[in-house]
Protein backbone atom coordinates (compact mmCIF):
# COMPACT_ATOMS: atom_id res chain seq x y z
CA UNK A 1 0.00 0.00 0.00
CA UNK A 2 1.34 3.43 -0.94
CA UNK A 3 1.51 5.95 1.86
CA UNK A 4 0.72 9.60 1.12
CA UNK A 5 4.35 10.56 1.70
CA UNK A 6 5.54 7.86 -0.65
CA UNK A 7 2.99 8.95 -3.20
CA UNK A 8 4.53 12.41 -3.19
CA UNK A 9 8.02 11.09 -3.87
CA UNK A 10 8.41 11.09 -7.61
CA UNK A 11 11.37 10.90 -9.87
CA UNK A 12 11.93 12.79 -13.06
CA UNK A 13 14.61 11.61 -15.45
CA UNK A 14 15.88 14.00 -18.06
CA UNK A 15 18.44 14.06 -20.83
CA UNK A 16 19.81 17.12 -22.51
CA UNK A 17 21.90 18.13 -25.43
CA UNK A 18 23.41 21.55 -25.63
CA UNK A 19 25.35 23.74 -27.99
CA UNK A 20 27.94 25.44 -25.83
CA UNK A 21 30.23 28.33 -26.47
CA UNK A 22 33.02 29.29 -24.10
CA UNK A 23 34.75 32.62 -24.42
CA UNK A 24 37.81 33.37 -22.36
CA UNK A 25 39.96 36.45 -22.21
CA UNK A 26 42.95 35.71 -19.99
CA UNK A 27 44.19 39.23 -20.67
CA UNK A 28 45.84 38.47 -23.94
CA UNK A 29 42.83 38.38 -26.21
CA UNK A 30 39.59 36.50 -26.60
CA UNK A 31 39.72 32.77 -27.09
CA UNK A 32 36.58 31.07 -28.28
CA UNK A 33 35.56 27.43 -27.92
CA UNK A 34 32.36 25.75 -28.87
CA UNK A 35 30.92 22.33 -29.19
CA UNK A 36 28.21 19.96 -28.05
CA UNK A 37 27.51 18.78 -24.60
CA UNK A 38 25.21 16.00 -23.48
CA UNK A 39 24.08 14.88 -20.11
CA UNK A 40 21.37 13.71 -17.84
CA UNK A 41 19.52 14.82 -14.82
CA UNK A 42 17.53 13.06 -12.13
CA UNK A 43 15.13 14.92 -9.89
CA UNK A 44 13.58 13.44 -6.79
CA UNK A 45 10.44 15.18 -5.68
CA UNK A 46 10.74 14.77 -1.92
CA UNK A 47 7.44 16.41 -1.07
CA UNK A 48 4.95 18.74 -2.64
CA UNK A 49 7.45 21.61 -2.34
CA UNK A 50 10.90 20.14 -2.00
CA UNK A 51 13.01 18.47 -4.65
CA UNK A 52 16.58 17.30 -5.03
CA UNK A 53 18.32 17.18 -8.39
CA UNK A 54 21.58 15.71 -9.64
CA UNK A 55 22.97 16.58 -13.05
CA UNK A 56 25.89 15.27 -15.04
CA UNK A 57 27.16 16.51 -18.34
CA UNK A 58 30.01 15.90 -20.70
CA UNK A 59 31.13 17.73 -23.80
CA UNK A 60 33.89 18.55 -26.15
CA UNK A 61 34.74 22.12 -27.02
CA UNK A 62 36.69 22.90 -30.10
CA UNK A 63 38.96 25.93 -30.24
CA UNK A 64 37.61 28.48 -32.70
CA UNK A 65 40.48 30.88 -32.43
CA UNK A 66 44.04 30.31 -33.61
CA UNK A 67 46.39 28.92 -30.99
CA UNK A 68 43.66 27.59 -28.79
CA UNK A 69 43.63 24.07 -27.40
CA UNK A 70 40.56 21.91 -27.70
CA UNK A 71 39.17 21.00 -24.36
CA UNK A 72 36.77 18.52 -22.89
CA UNK A 73 34.33 19.58 -20.27
CA UNK A 74 32.70 17.47 -17.61
CA UNK A 75 30.28 18.63 -15.00
CA UNK A 76 28.55 17.23 -11.93
CA UNK A 77 26.12 19.27 -9.89
CA UNK A 78 23.54 18.80 -7.19
CA UNK A 79 20.94 21.19 -5.92
CA UNK A 80 17.91 21.43 -3.69
CA UNK A 81 14.81 23.27 -4.82
CA UNK A 82 11.83 24.58 -2.96
CA UNK A 83 8.68 25.84 -4.57
CA UNK A 84 7.21 29.10 -3.36
CA UNK A 85 3.80 29.13 -4.94
CA UNK A 86 2.97 27.65 -8.27
CA UNK A 87 5.17 29.87 -10.38
CA UNK A 88 8.30 30.47 -8.35
CA UNK A 89 11.02 28.28 -6.88
CA UNK A 90 14.32 28.83 -5.16
CA UNK A 91 17.37 26.62 -5.30
CA UNK A 92 20.73 26.14 -3.68
CA UNK A 93 23.41 23.84 -5.03
CA UNK A 94 26.99 22.99 -5.71
CA UNK A 95 28.72 21.97 -8.88
CA UNK A 96 32.07 20.79 -10.07
CA UNK A 97 33.16 21.44 -13.62
CA UNK A 98 36.42 20.27 -15.14
CA UNK A 99 38.02 21.58 -18.35
CA UNK A 100 40.68 19.23 -19.68
CA UNK A 101 43.22 19.94 -22.36
CA UNK A 102 46.24 17.99 -23.48
CA UNK A 103 48.33 20.11 -21.17
CA UNK A 104 46.28 20.83 -18.10
CA UNK A 105 43.12 20.34 -16.19
CA UNK A 106 41.15 23.19 -14.67
CA UNK A 107 38.65 22.48 -11.90
CA UNK A 108 35.75 24.80 -11.11
CA UNK A 109 33.94 24.30 -7.84
CA UNK A 110 30.94 26.58 -7.34
CA UNK A 111 28.10 27.16 -4.97
CA UNK A 112 25.00 28.81 -6.33
CA UNK A 113 21.79 30.36 -5.07
CA UNK A 114 19.12 30.55 -7.70
CA UNK A 115 15.56 31.53 -8.47
CA UNK A 116 13.32 30.28 -11.23
CA UNK A 117 9.99 31.62 -12.45
CA UNK A 118 7.56 29.78 -14.65
CA UNK A 119 4.60 31.42 -16.38
CA UNK A 120 2.11 28.95 -17.78
CA UNK A 121 0.37 29.60 -21.02
CA UNK A 122 -1.79 27.77 -23.49
CA UNK A 123 -3.75 26.45 -20.54
CA UNK A 124 -0.62 25.15 -18.85
CA UNK A 125 0.53 23.10 -21.81
CA UNK A 126 3.52 25.39 -22.10
CA UNK A 127 5.56 27.37 -19.67
CA UNK A 128 7.76 30.39 -20.13
CA UNK A 129 10.83 29.85 -18.00
CA UNK A 130 13.20 32.45 -16.60
CA UNK A 131 15.98 31.63 -14.20
CA UNK A 132 18.97 33.22 -12.64
CA UNK A 133 21.56 32.33 -10.05
CA UNK A 134 24.14 34.13 -8.04
CA UNK A 135 27.40 32.22 -7.54
CA UNK A 136 28.83 33.37 -4.23
CA UNK A 137 31.61 30.81 -4.25
CA UNK A 138 33.64 30.02 -7.33
CA UNK A 139 36.90 28.25 -6.69
CA UNK A 140 39.13 27.68 -9.73
CA UNK A 141 42.55 26.18 -9.38
CA UNK A 142 45.21 28.66 -10.30
CA UNK A 143 42.83 31.63 -10.29
CA UNK A 144 41.48 34.07 -7.74
CA UNK A 145 37.83 34.13 -6.88
CA UNK A 146 35.89 36.07 -9.53
CA UNK A 147 34.46 39.45 -8.59
CA UNK A 148 31.31 38.77 -10.51
CA UNK A 149 29.76 35.40 -11.15
CA UNK A 150 26.22 34.72 -12.17
CA UNK A 151 24.15 32.75 -14.57
CA UNK A 152 20.93 33.72 -16.28
CA UNK A 153 18.66 32.02 -18.77
CA UNK A 154 15.27 31.91 -20.40
CA UNK A 155 13.30 29.44 -22.42
CA UNK A 156 10.11 27.59 -23.11
CA UNK A 157 9.00 24.21 -21.90
CA UNK A 158 6.30 22.08 -23.47
CA UNK A 159 4.34 19.63 -21.35
CA UNK A 160 3.52 16.38 -23.11
CA UNK A 161 1.64 14.07 -20.79
CA UNK A 162 4.19 12.61 -18.40
CA UNK A 163 6.99 14.18 -20.35
CA UNK A 164 8.30 17.60 -21.11
CA UNK A 165 10.55 19.14 -23.71
CA UNK A 166 12.27 22.41 -23.07
CA UNK A 167 14.62 24.74 -24.87
CA UNK A 168 16.63 27.22 -22.84
CA UNK A 169 19.20 29.83 -23.72
CA UNK A 170 21.60 30.52 -20.84
CA UNK A 171 24.61 32.63 -20.07
CA UNK A 172 27.29 32.32 -17.40
CA UNK A 173 29.60 35.19 -16.65
CA UNK A 174 32.75 35.30 -14.56
CA UNK A 175 34.77 38.48 -14.09
CA UNK A 176 38.01 37.79 -12.26
CA UNK A 177 39.85 40.55 -10.44
CA UNK A 178 42.42 42.48 -12.42
CA UNK A 179 45.95 41.38 -11.89
CA UNK A 180 49.04 43.09 -13.30
CA UNK A 181 46.92 45.38 -15.45
CA UNK A 182 45.06 42.47 -16.95
CA UNK A 183 41.67 41.04 -16.15
CA UNK A 184 40.49 37.53 -16.87
CA UNK A 185 36.95 37.24 -18.19
CA UNK A 186 35.03 34.09 -18.97
CA UNK A 187 31.62 33.57 -20.47
CA UNK A 188 29.69 30.40 -21.26
CA UNK A 189 26.66 30.57 -23.54
CA UNK A 190 24.49 27.56 -24.20
CA UNK A 191 21.37 26.60 -26.03
CA UNK A 192 20.05 23.50 -24.32
CA UNK A 193 17.31 21.18 -25.45
CA UNK A 194 16.11 19.02 -22.61
CA UNK A 195 13.64 16.15 -22.55
CA UNK A 196 12.21 14.88 -19.30
CA UNK A 197 10.01 12.00 -18.27
CA UNK A 198 8.20 11.78 -14.99
CA UNK A 199 8.20 8.40 -13.35
CA UNK A 200 5.12 8.54 -11.18
CA UNK A 201 2.24 10.92 -10.89
CA UNK A 202 2.47 14.61 -10.36
CA UNK A 203 3.77 17.79 -11.81
CA UNK A 204 7.23 18.64 -12.88
CA UNK A 205 8.97 20.07 -9.82
CA UNK B 1 -76.13 54.00 52.45
CA UNK B 2 -76.89 53.67 56.10
CA UNK B 3 -77.78 50.03 55.59
CA UNK B 4 -74.50 49.40 53.80
CA UNK B 5 -72.49 51.05 56.54
CA UNK B 6 -74.35 49.06 59.10
CA UNK B 7 -73.60 45.88 57.18
CA UNK B 8 -69.95 46.67 57.03
CA UNK B 9 -69.86 47.32 60.74
CA UNK B 10 -71.70 44.09 61.37
CA UNK B 11 -69.33 42.18 59.11
CA UNK B 12 -66.36 43.58 60.95
CA UNK B 13 -67.97 42.66 64.26
CA UNK B 14 -68.66 39.10 63.13
CA UNK B 15 -65.30 38.60 61.53
CA UNK B 16 -63.35 39.28 64.68
CA UNK B 17 -60.32 41.44 65.36
CA UNK B 18 -59.82 44.15 62.77
CA UNK B 19 -56.21 43.36 62.10
CA UNK B 20 -57.02 39.90 60.81
CA UNK B 21 -60.25 40.67 59.06
CA UNK B 22 -59.66 43.76 57.06
CA UNK B 23 -58.82 41.90 53.93
CA UNK B 24 -60.99 40.44 51.22
CA UNK B 25 -59.32 37.07 51.45
CA UNK B 26 -60.09 36.77 55.12
CA UNK B 27 -63.67 37.74 54.56
CA UNK B 28 -64.06 35.26 51.72
CA UNK B 29 -62.60 32.54 53.88
CA UNK B 30 -65.09 33.39 56.58
CA UNK B 31 -67.86 33.30 54.02
CA UNK B 32 -66.75 29.86 52.76
CA UNK B 33 -66.74 28.53 56.30
CA UNK B 34 -70.20 29.92 56.95
CA UNK B 35 -71.44 28.41 53.68
CA UNK B 36 -70.00 25.00 54.52
CA UNK B 37 -71.59 25.20 57.94
CA UNK B 38 -74.87 25.97 56.15
CA UNK B 39 -74.96 29.34 57.84
CA UNK B 40 -76.34 30.80 54.65
CA UNK B 41 -77.43 34.11 56.03
CA UNK B 42 -74.04 34.89 57.43
CA UNK B 43 -72.35 33.71 54.26
CA UNK B 44 -74.62 35.94 52.16
CA UNK B 45 -73.88 38.87 54.40
CA UNK B 46 -70.14 38.43 54.06
CA UNK B 47 -70.23 37.79 50.32
CA UNK B 48 -72.37 40.84 49.64
CA UNK B 49 -69.81 42.93 51.45
CA UNK B 50 -67.12 41.68 49.15
CA UNK B 51 -69.03 42.62 45.99
CA UNK B 52 -70.35 45.84 47.43
CA UNK B 53 -69.00 49.06 45.90
CA UNK B 54 -68.56 50.28 49.46
CA UNK B 55 -66.09 47.56 50.36
CA UNK B 56 -62.94 49.51 51.10
CA UNK B 57 -60.39 46.85 50.28
CA UNK B 58 -59.04 45.66 47.02
CA UNK B 59 -60.93 42.79 45.40
CA UNK B 60 -59.16 40.78 42.77
CA UNK B 61 -60.98 39.45 39.73
CA UNK B 62 -60.68 35.91 41.07
CA UNK B 63 -62.06 36.95 44.47
CA UNK B 64 -64.95 38.74 42.84
CA UNK B 65 -65.77 35.74 40.70
CA UNK B 66 -65.55 33.50 43.76
CA UNK B 67 -67.87 35.81 45.66
CA UNK B 68 -70.42 35.83 42.82
CA UNK B 69 -70.25 32.07 42.55
CA UNK B 70 -70.90 31.51 46.23
CA UNK B 71 -73.56 34.17 46.26
CA UNK B 72 -75.31 32.28 43.50
CA UNK B 73 -74.88 29.01 45.32
CA UNK B 74 -76.15 30.46 48.61
CA UNK B 75 -79.16 32.09 46.96
CA UNK B 76 -79.94 28.84 45.16
CA UNK B 77 -80.08 27.11 48.54
CA UNK B 78 -82.46 29.80 49.72
CA UNK B 79 -84.69 29.14 46.75
CA UNK B 80 -84.03 32.45 45.10
CA UNK B 81 -83.45 30.96 41.71
CA UNK B 82 -83.52 34.11 39.59
CA UNK B 83 -81.06 35.89 41.84
CA UNK B 84 -78.85 32.81 41.94
CA UNK B 85 -78.77 32.68 38.15
CA UNK B 86 -77.93 36.37 37.98
CA UNK B 87 -74.92 35.93 40.27
CA UNK B 88 -73.81 32.81 38.44
CA UNK B 89 -73.98 34.80 35.20
CA UNK B 90 -71.99 37.57 36.77
CA UNK B 91 -69.32 35.02 37.68
CA UNK B 92 -69.35 33.50 34.19
CA UNK B 93 -69.17 36.85 32.46
CA UNK B 94 -66.02 37.64 34.41
CA UNK B 95 -64.50 34.21 34.10
CA UNK B 96 -65.85 31.75 31.62
CA UNK B 97 -63.84 29.02 33.35
CA UNK B 98 -66.09 29.31 36.42
CA UNK B 99 -67.58 25.95 37.27
CA UNK B 100 -69.34 24.17 40.08
CA UNK B 101 -67.99 20.89 41.40
CA UNK B 102 -70.83 18.32 41.21
CA UNK B 103 -69.39 16.61 44.28
CA UNK B 104 -69.69 19.79 46.35
CA UNK B 105 -72.79 21.54 45.05
CA UNK B 106 -76.38 20.28 44.96
CA UNK B 107 -78.27 19.32 41.80
CA UNK B 108 -80.43 22.40 42.20
CA UNK B 109 -77.35 24.62 42.29
CA UNK B 110 -75.91 22.78 39.33
CA UNK B 111 -79.16 23.21 37.43
CA UNK B 112 -79.25 26.92 38.07
CA UNK B 113 -75.61 27.21 37.11
CA UNK B 114 -76.38 25.36 33.88
CA UNK B 115 -79.20 27.81 33.23
CA UNK B 116 -76.80 30.68 33.80
CA UNK B 117 -74.43 29.14 31.29
CA UNK B 118 -77.13 28.89 28.69
CA UNK B 119 -78.03 32.54 29.22
CA UNK B 120 -74.46 33.77 29.20
CA UNK B 121 -72.04 33.46 26.36
CA UNK B 122 -68.35 33.88 26.96
CA UNK B 123 -65.19 32.25 25.75
CA UNK B 124 -61.82 32.25 27.46
CA UNK B 125 -58.32 30.88 27.08
CA UNK B 126 -56.27 29.95 30.08
CA UNK B 127 -52.92 31.78 30.28
CA UNK B 128 -50.06 29.62 29.04
CA UNK B 129 -47.80 28.33 31.78
CA UNK B 130 -44.01 28.24 31.67
CA UNK B 131 -42.87 24.97 30.18
CA UNK B 132 -40.31 23.23 27.99
CA UNK B 133 -41.65 21.05 25.24
CA UNK B 134 -39.84 18.58 23.03
CA UNK B 135 -42.03 18.70 19.91
CA UNK B 136 -40.93 15.20 18.92
CA UNK B 137 -42.66 13.64 21.91
CA UNK B 138 -44.62 16.35 23.67
CA UNK B 139 -47.29 18.92 22.92
CA UNK B 140 -48.05 22.42 24.07
CA UNK B 141 -51.45 22.28 25.83
CA UNK B 142 -53.92 25.14 25.56
CA UNK B 143 -57.14 25.21 27.54
CA UNK B 144 -60.11 27.10 26.17
CA UNK B 145 -63.69 27.24 27.27
CA UNK B 146 -67.09 28.26 25.96
CA UNK B 147 -69.91 28.67 28.43
CA UNK B 148 -72.33 26.85 26.14
CA UNK B 149 -72.46 25.21 22.75
CA UNK B 150 -70.65 27.37 20.23
CA UNK B 151 -68.71 27.30 17.02
CA UNK B 152 -65.19 27.78 18.25
CA UNK B 153 -62.17 28.92 16.24
CA UNK B 154 -58.86 28.74 17.98
CA UNK B 155 -55.99 30.26 16.02
CA UNK B 156 -52.36 30.83 16.86
CA UNK B 157 -50.71 33.83 15.22
CA UNK B 158 -47.39 35.56 15.45
CA UNK B 159 -47.43 39.12 16.74
CA UNK B 160 -44.88 41.87 17.20
CA UNK B 161 -41.78 41.84 15.05
CA UNK B 162 -42.29 38.37 13.63
CA UNK B 163 -43.45 37.97 10.07
CA UNK B 164 -47.13 37.03 10.16
CA UNK B 165 -47.50 33.29 10.49
CA UNK B 166 -50.31 31.33 11.96
CA UNK B 167 -52.03 28.05 12.33
CA UNK B 168 -55.60 27.10 13.13
CA UNK B 169 -55.65 24.76 16.09
CA UNK B 170 -59.36 24.13 16.37
CA UNK B 171 -62.44 24.96 14.36
CA UNK B 172 -65.58 23.10 15.36
CA UNK B 173 -68.54 23.09 17.68
CA UNK B 174 -67.54 22.92 21.31
CA UNK B 175 -69.06 23.37 24.72
CA UNK B 176 -67.39 23.79 28.07
CA UNK B 177 -63.75 23.11 28.69
CA UNK B 178 -61.53 21.94 25.82
CA UNK B 179 -57.89 20.95 25.84
CA UNK B 180 -56.12 21.67 22.56
CA UNK B 181 -52.65 20.31 21.95
CA UNK B 182 -50.20 22.04 19.64
CA UNK B 183 -47.22 20.21 18.21
CA UNK B 184 -45.19 23.37 17.73
CA UNK B 185 -45.53 23.29 13.94
CA UNK B 186 -47.04 25.72 11.52
CA UNK B 187 -49.34 24.75 8.69
CA UNK B 188 -46.36 24.14 6.39
CA UNK B 189 -44.94 21.59 8.79
CA UNK B 190 -42.09 23.77 10.01
CA UNK B 191 -41.38 24.60 13.60
CA UNK B 192 -42.93 27.90 14.58
CA UNK B 193 -40.21 30.55 14.65
CA UNK B 194 -39.21 32.04 17.99
CA UNK B 195 -41.15 35.12 19.01
CA UNK B 196 -44.36 36.29 20.56
CA UNK B 197 -47.63 34.57 19.75
CA UNK B 198 -51.28 35.26 20.33
CA UNK B 199 -53.81 32.53 20.95
CA UNK B 200 -57.09 33.91 19.72
CA UNK B 201 -60.36 32.22 20.63
CA UNK B 202 -63.40 33.31 18.67
CA UNK B 203 -66.73 31.83 19.67
CA UNK B 204 -70.13 32.13 18.02
CA UNK B 205 -72.94 31.01 20.29
CA UNK B 206 -75.25 28.37 18.86
CA UNK B 207 -78.00 29.31 21.30
CA UNK B 208 -77.88 33.06 21.00
CA UNK B 209 -76.73 35.50 18.40
CA UNK B 210 -73.74 36.37 20.48
CA UNK B 211 -70.10 36.34 19.67
CA UNK B 212 -67.13 36.56 22.00
CA UNK B 213 -63.38 36.54 21.71
CA UNK B 214 -60.53 35.91 24.09
CA UNK B 215 -56.78 36.22 23.74
CA UNK B 216 -53.75 35.06 25.56
CA UNK B 217 -50.12 35.69 24.71
CA UNK B 218 -46.94 33.77 25.14
CA UNK B 219 -43.32 33.88 24.07
CA UNK B 220 -41.78 30.99 22.22
CA UNK B 221 -38.04 30.44 22.22
CA UNK B 222 -35.75 27.67 21.02
CA UNK B 223 -33.29 25.78 23.11
CA UNK B 224 -30.92 24.11 20.69
CA UNK B 225 -27.38 24.13 19.36
CA UNK B 226 -26.72 27.10 17.05
CA UNK B 227 -27.26 26.37 13.38
CA UNK B 228 -24.38 26.57 10.91
CA UNK B 229 -24.45 28.93 7.97
CA UNK B 230 -24.34 27.29 4.58
CA UNK B 231 -21.54 28.23 2.21
CA UNK B 232 -22.33 31.16 -0.07
CA UNK B 233 -22.59 30.69 -3.81
CA UNK B 234 -19.23 30.54 -5.55
CA UNK B 235 -18.26 33.99 -6.71
CA UNK B 236 -16.42 34.95 -9.89
CA UNK B 237 -13.12 34.84 -8.02
CA UNK B 238 -13.71 31.27 -6.92
CA UNK B 239 -14.45 29.84 -10.34
CA UNK B 240 -12.06 29.39 -13.20
CA UNK B 241 -12.75 30.93 -16.54
CA UNK B 242 -14.41 28.30 -18.71
CA UNK B 243 -13.52 30.03 -21.95
CA UNK B 244 -10.37 31.66 -23.15
CA UNK B 245 -10.72 35.39 -23.42
CA UNK B 246 -9.00 37.52 -26.02
CA UNK B 247 -7.03 39.10 -23.21
CA UNK B 248 -5.79 35.68 -22.04
CA UNK B 249 -4.83 34.74 -25.60
CA UNK B 250 -2.92 37.99 -25.97
CA UNK B 251 -1.27 37.46 -22.60
CA UNK B 252 0.01 34.09 -23.81
CA UNK B 253 1.48 35.77 -26.88
CA UNK B 254 3.10 38.40 -24.69
CA UNK B 255 4.67 35.72 -22.50
CA UNK B 256 6.19 34.05 -25.53
CA UNK B 257 7.38 37.39 -26.88
CA UNK B 258 8.84 38.07 -23.45
CA UNK B 259 10.92 34.92 -23.66
CA UNK B 260 12.10 35.91 -27.14
CA UNK B 261 13.03 39.39 -26.02
CA UNK B 262 14.77 38.12 -22.90
CA UNK B 263 16.90 35.71 -24.93
CA UNK B 264 18.03 38.51 -27.22
CA UNK B 265 18.69 40.87 -24.33
CA UNK B 266 20.77 38.24 -22.53
CA UNK B 267 22.92 37.43 -25.53
CA UNK B 268 23.32 40.99 -26.72
CA UNK B 269 23.38 43.09 -23.57
CA UNK B 270 24.25 40.95 -20.60
CA UNK B 271 27.30 39.45 -22.16
CA UNK B 272 30.71 41.00 -21.68
CA UNK B 273 31.55 43.77 -24.11
CA UNK B 274 35.13 42.57 -24.11
CA UNK B 275 34.18 39.00 -24.86
CA UNK B 276 31.44 39.79 -27.33
CA UNK B 277 27.95 38.46 -27.71
CA UNK B 278 27.36 34.92 -26.60
CA UNK B 279 25.95 32.71 -29.31
CA UNK B 280 23.61 35.32 -30.77
CA UNK B 281 22.39 32.82 -33.31
CA UNK B 282 21.30 30.52 -30.46
CA UNK B 283 19.44 33.28 -28.69
CA UNK B 284 17.72 34.18 -31.94
CA UNK B 285 16.85 30.59 -32.55
CA UNK B 286 15.16 30.46 -29.18
CA UNK B 287 13.50 33.81 -29.88
CA UNK B 288 12.18 32.41 -33.13
CA UNK B 289 10.83 29.34 -31.42
CA UNK B 290 9.19 31.52 -28.82
CA UNK B 291 7.60 33.84 -31.38
CA UNK B 292 6.29 30.92 -33.42
CA UNK B 293 5.02 29.26 -30.26
CA UNK B 294 3.30 32.46 -29.17
CA UNK B 295 1.69 32.88 -32.58
CA UNK B 296 0.47 29.31 -32.65
CA UNK B 297 -0.81 29.72 -29.12
CA UNK B 298 -2.72 32.88 -30.04
CA UNK B 299 -4.35 31.28 -33.07
CA UNK B 300 -5.10 28.05 -31.22
CA UNK B 301 -6.59 29.83 -28.24
CA UNK B 302 -8.84 31.92 -30.44
CA UNK B 303 -10.06 28.87 -32.29
CA UNK B 304 -10.41 26.64 -29.26
CA UNK B 305 -11.90 28.80 -26.57
CA UNK B 306 -13.37 26.08 -24.41
CA UNK B 307 -11.34 25.10 -21.39
CA UNK B 308 -12.62 21.62 -20.51
CA UNK B 309 -10.20 21.30 -17.59
CA UNK B 310 -11.59 24.46 -16.07
CA UNK B 311 -15.15 23.36 -16.74
CA UNK B 312 -14.40 20.08 -14.96
CA UNK B 313 -12.66 21.90 -12.10
CA UNK B 314 -15.57 24.29 -11.70
CA UNK B 315 -17.97 21.37 -11.67
CA UNK B 316 -15.83 19.74 -9.00
CA UNK B 317 -15.83 22.90 -6.90
CA UNK B 318 -19.59 23.28 -7.27
CA UNK B 319 -20.13 19.66 -6.34
CA UNK B 320 -17.84 20.05 -3.34
CA UNK B 321 -19.74 23.13 -2.19
CA UNK B 322 -23.03 21.33 -2.70
CA UNK B 323 -21.83 18.34 -0.71
CA UNK B 324 -20.60 20.55 2.12
CA UNK B 325 -23.88 22.47 2.15
CA UNK B 326 -25.79 19.21 2.17
CA UNK B 327 -23.76 18.11 5.18
CA UNK B 328 -24.41 21.44 6.91
CA UNK B 329 -28.12 21.20 6.15
CA UNK B 330 -28.15 17.64 7.45
CA UNK B 331 -26.46 18.68 10.68
CA UNK B 332 -28.83 21.63 11.00
CA UNK B 333 -31.82 19.36 10.45
CA UNK B 334 -30.57 17.11 13.21
CA UNK B 335 -30.22 20.12 15.50
CA UNK B 336 -33.65 21.39 14.52
CA UNK B 337 -35.08 17.98 15.23
CA UNK B 338 -33.62 18.17 18.72
CA UNK B 339 -35.05 21.67 19.32
CA UNK B 340 -36.82 22.15 22.60
CA UNK B 341 -39.53 24.81 22.65
CA UNK B 342 -39.40 27.10 25.64
CA UNK B 343 -42.81 28.62 26.37
CA UNK B 344 -43.31 31.58 28.68
CA UNK B 345 -46.47 33.63 29.28
CA UNK B 346 -46.47 37.17 27.92
CA UNK B 347 -48.45 40.30 28.71
CA UNK B 348 -49.56 41.32 25.24
CA UNK B 349 -48.36 42.09 21.76
CA UNK B 350 -45.22 43.69 23.06
CA UNK B 351 -43.71 47.00 23.93
CA UNK B 352 -44.43 49.96 21.59
CA UNK B 353 -41.87 50.60 18.88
Amino acid sequence: MTTPAAAQRRIEAAAFVAAVELRVDPGSGVERFSGPMIGGEATLQVSGRWALAVRVGDGSLTARTPGGLNRDVGELSAEGRVRAGTELSFSAGASRRVYSTELARQRWNTLQLGVEGRLPFLGGAMQAVARGAFLPVVAVNGLDHPKTAYTIGTGIEYQLGQGAIGIVYSLERYNFPAKAMTQRLEQVSALTVRGALRLGRGRTP
Amino acid sequence: MRRSTLGLALAALIAGPATAQNSTAELLQQAHQSYEQVDIERALLLLRQVVSPSWPFEVTAEQRVDAYKYLGAALALRGQGDSAVLYFRAALERDAFTDLDPATFTPVQLGMFAQARRLTFAVAARPVADRRVDPRTERVPFTVVATHSATLDVRLSSVGVLAPVGVTLFSAVSEGLREIDWNGLLADGRLAPPGRYELLVVGQSRLRSTRDTARTYFDLAYDREPLEDTLPALGPGQLLSEQVTDAAARADLLKALGVAAAAVVISDHLTSRDLGRGMPSASRALAGVAVVTGGISLVYRRRHRDLPENVAENARRRAERLARNDAILRRNQERIARTVLVIAPAAGIGSPP
